[in-house]
C-alpha cells in the first residue's frame, strides 16, 4: 500500500485536519492562509507515513491464524460502578475554558439552517 | 551537610523528623535551584505562592507532632499532562494553552492528601508524543549532563528536573518508554508500573491501552516512597486494577541472591551503542557475583514491537485527540462554518508530530485497512505478551538496556521520525504486554552521559524490580554523582 498525497488529504479530512499547520512568528495560532495549503507539507507527510507503513509490513511475515487479539496488556474485567450521585461541576466552572459562550451555553457557529 | 535541594527524600524526611529543617526551607531551596538552572527548560509552570503556603501548613502539622504521610512537606513536580486546579494543564500543546482544569487528577489529589508539595508542572513532548522533548510547543529541555543534548522524552522535564536537583521527586507518564528512556538519559531512576497499577483519571490521554503514570527519583527508596502514595485502585478509572498494592518502601533490601535474572538476546543486537553494551555486561557480572542466577532467555517477537506499537498507539491517538475541537475548551480559530472552525483549530493547534500520528492512526483504522493494520497489530500484541509469560516461568526479572544509545544532540533526529522512534526500541514491548519496567542508572559513557539498564518484572511485581535497583544503588552509587551546572 502506497500512501500518496491524495490519501493523506483524505485522512486529514476524516480527522478534521486542514494541512498545513499555521503559526505566526510569535508562535501564536493564526488563520491558515488558503494559498499555503499544499504541496510541500502534504508530500513530506506522505513520505513520512510511507516510511512507517513500509516498516510495519514486516508483520505480514507472521502466521496469525488462530491468534486472538489483545486490547489491553492486563485483562480488564467489565466494570460497572455503583450509580451514586456525586457533586456535579457548576456551569460557571464548566464554561471557564470556553473559547466562546452565551449565557450558560457554549457558543458555536450555526449548524441548522 | 549539602544544600536542601540536593538531598534525597530519605535525608530530607529524617531532617524534618528531627526538626532540623522545615518544609518551607526545602521548598525555597528547590525554587532557588529551579531559577538558577532555568536554562534547562524543565518547567512550564511553577507556583511558588501555593507551594510555600502548602509547606507552611505541613510545618504547622509537624509542629503539632502530626504528619499525613512519609512525603509530608516533600516537594514533587508533575508532568504537564496531570490535571491541577491551581496551575494550567497544557500537555505542552498550543491547542490547550492556558487550560485551567475544573478538577484534579486522582494522583494529584493523592499527593495533596499525603502532604506533598507540588512545585510546578514539567515540560514534555506535545501530548507525550516524542522521545526527545523537542516536540514541546513551548520550549526545549536540555540534558543536565550535557546541555547540547536532549533529556529524552516524552517526560523529559520530569527526568531532567530530578537529575538537576531542582526537585527530589516527579511524576511522568509512559506509553512506549516515556518515563524509562528519559530516566536513562538523565541518570535517574524511573518506573513504569504495571498497566492499571496507578489511576489515570485526570491524566490527559495519549494511547489508553498503553498509558501509565509513574515516578522519577534519585534513589530506589525515594521511588518506592512515591509509588506508595500513588498506587492503588481508583473507582474513577475503570482500567485501574483491583489488586492490592503492597508497601513498596517496606524492607526494600538489596536482595539478589538466588534471584533468576533473564537476559534476552533480542535486546543486544544491531544498533546498540558499544558503551551501553559494556556497562550492561558489567552490571550483569556484578549481579552474578552477588549470587544472582543469570540465564539467557528469548523474547522472539521483540522485533515486531515497534510496528505493533506504532499501529496501536496511533490508532488510539486518532480517537483520543478527536476531543480537541475548539468548542468547550482550548484555542479556537473562528469560522462561520462549524466543520471549518474545528479543522482550522486543530490544524493550527496541533504540532507536526501530533498531526502525523493522527493521520496515520486515522489511516490504520479506516475502512479497508483495519484488518491489515490495526487488527493485525492487536494479534501480534498477543504474541508479544505471551513471550513475557513464557520467560517469567523461568526468570524473576528480565534485564535489558533502557535505550540503545546515550542522549543524542538536540536537533539530530527531529527531521527523521523513524530514527527518533528507534530510541524507544527497548521499552515499547513492555507497554504492549502491560508489565512493569524500571530504568536504573548504571554508569556513564566516556563522554560523561548516563547509561541505564531496564529491569522488567511480571505483572504487579514492582517490588522485585525495586529490590534489584536497591542492589545497584548500594553497589554502583551512581546517584552520588551530580551533573555540573
Amino acid at each position: 500500500m502506497k500512501i500518496d498525497e491524495s490519501v493523506v488529504r483524505k485522512m486529514a479530512r476524516l480527522a478534521y485536519l486542514e494541512l498545513p499547520r499555521v503559526i505566526n512568528e510569535q508562535g501564536e495560532l493564526c488563520e491558515p492562509d488558503e494559498h499555503l495549503i499544499g504541496d510541500e507539507q502534504l508530500s513530506q507527510m506522505a513520505k513520512d507515513l510511507n516510511e512507517i507503513i513500509e516498516h510495519v509490513q514486516q508483520l505480514n511475515e507472521l502466521d496469525l491464524t488462530d491468534v486472538e487479539p489483545t486490547s489491553h496488556g492486563v485483562p480488564l474485567p467489565s466494570l460497572l460502578r455503583n450509580d451514586v450521585v456525586g457533586e456535579p461541576l457548576s456551569s460557571e466552572v464548566t464554561l471557564q475554558n470556553a473559547p466562546a459562550k452565551a449565557g450558560t451555553a457554549f457558543r458555536v457557529p450555526k449548524v441548522i439552517e | 551537610m549539602s544544600a536542601l535541594h540536593q538531598r534525597t527524600v530519605e535525608e530530607l524526611s529524617r531532617a524534618l523528623e528531627a526538626k532540623e529543617i522545615s518544609s518551607q526551607q526545602i521548598v525555597q531551596s528547590c525554587f532557588e535551584r529551579i531559577s538558577e538552572t532555568e536554562h534547562l527548560g524543565c518547567f512550564l509552570h511553577v507556583d511558588e505562592t501555593n507551594a510555600l503556603r502548602a509547606a507552611q501548613a505541613s510545618d504547622d502539622r509537624r509542629a503539632k507532632g502530626e504528619k499525613l504521610s512519609a512525603l509530608d512537606g516533600i516537594p514533587v513536580a508533575l508532568k504537564d499532562n496531570h490535571m491541577t486546579l491551581d496551575m494550567p494543564t497544557t500537555a505542552a500543546s498550543k491547542i490547550i494553552k492556558d487550560l485551567q482544569s475544573p478538577y484534579e487528577a486522582t494522583v494529584t489529589r493523592k499527593l495533596r492528601e499525603a502532604g506533598a508539595i507540588i512545585l510546578g508542572k514539567t515540560n514534555m513532548d506535545e501530548f507525550a508524543m516524542g522521545s526527545s522533548n523537542e516536540h514541546s510547543a513551548y520550549q526545549t529541555v536540555r540534558n543536565p549532563w550535557n546541555t547540547e543534548c536532549v533529556p529524552g522524552g516524552s517526560s523529559g522535564g520530569s527526568a531532567a528536573a530530578v537529575a538537576a536537583r531542582q526537585v527530589p521527586l516527579s511524576l511522568g507518564t509512559d506509553t512506549g518508554g516515556s518515563i524509562r528512556q528519559p530516566a536513562a538519559m538523565c541518570g535517574v531512576y524511573g518506573l513504569k508500573p504495571t498497566y492499571g497499577r496507578v489511576s489515570r483519571q485526570g491524566i490527559i490521554a495519549f494511547a489508553s491501552s498503553l498509558d501509565q503514570v509513574g515516578p522519577f527519583a534519585r534513589t530506589p527508596k525515594d521511588l518506592a516512597a512515591l509509588l506508595d502514595i500513588i498506587a492503588g485502585y481508583d473507582p474513577l478509572d475503570s482500567t485501574s486494577a483491583q489488586v492490592e498494592a503492597p508497601r513498596y518502601s517496606d524492607e526494600l533490601l538489596p536482595k539478589v541472591e538466588g534471584l533468576r535474572i533473564g537476559i534476552p538476546k533480542e535486546y543486544f543486537g544491531e544498533g546498540l551503542q558499544g558503551e551501553v553494551r559494556d556497562r550492561i555486561e558489567q552490571a550483569v557480572d556484578s549481579l552474578k557475583e552477588a549470587g544472582a542466577i543469570v540465564t539467557g532467555v528469548s523474547l522472539p517477537h521483540t522485533k515486531y514491537a515497534l510496528s505493533t506499537y506504532y499501529l496501536i498507539a496511533t490508532a488510539e491517538v486518532s480517537s483520543n485527540l478527536a476531543r480537541y475541537d475548539g468548542i468547550r475548551y482550548g484555542a479556537r480559530i473562528e469560522d462561520r462554518d462549524l466543520r471549518k472552525m474545528i479543522a482550522r483549530t486543530r490544524s493550527a493547534g496541533f504540532g507536526a508530530e501530533v498531526q502525523r500520528r493522527i493521520v496515520l492512526g486515522t489511516f490504520v483504522l479506516s475502512a479497508g485497512y483495519y484488518d491489515a493494520y490495526y487488527g493485525k497489530a492487536q494479534k501480534v500484541r498477543t504474541l508479544i505478551r505471551k513471550d513475557f509469560e513464557n520467560v517469567f516461568d523461568s526468570a524473576d526479572v528480565i534485564l535489558t538496556p533502557t535505550s540503545p544509545f546515550t542522549a543524542f544532540p538536540l536537533g539530530s533526529k527531529t527531521s527523521d521520525p523513524m530514527s527518533m522512534y528507534l530510541s524507544d526500541i527497548c521499552t515499547l514491548a513492555v507497554n504492549l504486554a502491560g508489565v512493569p519496567g524500571l530504568s536504573v542508572p548504571i554508569g556513564f559513557s566516556d563522554a560523561g552521559l548516563p547509561i541505564g539498564a531496564q529491569l522488567i518484572g511480571p505483572w504487579f511485581k514492582e517490588k522485585s524490580l525495586l529490590q534489584v535497583a536497591q542492589y545497584f544503588e548500594e553497589n554502583l552509587s551512581i546517584s552520588a554523582k551530580s551533573p555540573k551546572l
